[in-house]
């Protein structure tokens, strides 16, 4: 291990929790999530090489948010294709997908999930990995202007969602 | 911000400024000149208050959902499965692992692809190069064939082969 770079397996043991959640709250279901962190984790490996020491949470959400985004264009490409069946797939399906927490977290999900991704991924980013708007800037390539501004977006869209729930008041 | 009024009846502020500050407001994101700004449209403006007001409720809303843990086994799976992929770099075609692309944008690939496929055309032209200067003449074939079809035909001959009888043809011989 070079001094100061973290083999895979540390960021997996250290960082795993938090690249899960960020995946999870990136994709809306722990199948995809799982997919997500496995894939992650593949290019983590790949790329500790090129790791320079630094905000090592920051290249983890960069590098998730890649790999949700790059699944994203996929889709669009072949909307038709049914991950469940995909043989490929290495790990098993997760005995707790589609169990959702209880309480007025369930609103809150499906209504940060029903947020289109341009809006979601900054959001996520800010609000669940704590990441700065420059942080965040450099993970998805847009200017800061545009972090913030979606980030304000994807919060009123989000406020009016919960409150058509019923959720919040005015 | 154009949005029109929200559910609740609340109508957005009508000015024209920036009402995405409020956000970077909120998550102390400005610089000193745009929290001064934001700070005095917050004192005279009941629109921007509610700005503020609906923004925090919906960043909240998130923060609180809190961490979601991964199923039961999902991380000795997980690292099973990394460790028995090949120890190897990136493929030549795929994205950089740690590059953003846009969703929009794939030019990159695409310029990738068309150096992948000039360093493969290159590969093939040296290969035949190669193949050229290095393939041994047939003055320097071994082992000699034209002595291997005497031999042969001269053995089939004696057990009366009608067709290895019509050999051996070949340079230096005499037609029967």
């Amino acid at each position: 291990m070079t001094e100061g770079v973290p083999t895979w397996e540390e960021v997996a043991r250290d960082y795993g929790r938090f690249l899960y959640n960020v995946a999870y709250r990136l994709t809306g279901n722990d199948d995809e999530a799982q997919d997500l962190v496995q894939e992650s984790l593949l290019r983590v490996r790949r790329g500790l090489e090129r790791y320079e020491p630094g905000s090592l949470q920051g290249w983890l959400a960069r590098i998730v948010t890649n790999v949700f985004l790059d699944e994203v264009r996929r889709k669009r490409r072949r909307p038709t294709d049914a991950l469940p069946d995909d043989p490929g797939r290495v790990l098993p399906p997760s005995p707790a997908a589609d169990q959702v927490p209880t309480g007025l977290s369930t609103e809150v999900e499906q209504a940060l999930l029903a947020l289109p991704e341009e809006f979601r991924v900054p959001v996520v980013l800010c609000d669940v990995s704590d990441l700065s708007y420059e942080q965040i800037a450099e993970s998805t390539g847009v200017p800061i202007g545009t972090v913030r501004s979606r980030i304000h977006r994807g919060r009123r869209l989000l406020r009016s969602a919960l409150t058509a729930e019923g959720i919040t008041g005015s | 911000m154009t949005d029109g009024p929200d559910v609740l009846g609340t109508p957005p502020p009508t000015d024209h400024e920036d009402l995405t500050l409020v956000s970077g407001y909120l998550d102390d994101e400005l610089d000193d000149d745009e929290r001064a700004f934001v700070e005095a449209r917050l004192a005279d403006s009941q629109a921007w208050r509610d700005e503020l007001e609906a923004v925090r409720v919906a960043r909240d809303a998130v923060r609180a959902l809190g961490t979601r843990e991964a199923p039961a086994g999902f991380w000795a799976d997980v690292t099973s499965a990394v460790e028995a992929q090949p120890d190897a770099q990136p493929a030549a075609t795929d994205e950089p692992d740690t590059s953003v692309v846009p969703i929009t944008a794939a030019t990159g690939k695409r310029n990738r692809r068309r150096v992948v496929a000039w360093v493969a055309g290159a590969t093939a032209v040296a290969a035949s190069l190669v193949a050229m200067f290095m393939i041994p003449g047939r003055s320097q074939v071994r082992p000699n064939v034209t002595a291997v079809a005497t031999s042969h035909g001269a053995t089939s001959a004696k057990v009366g082969d009608p067709i290895s009888g019509l050999v051996p043809l070949g340079p230096g011989r005499e037609p029967r």
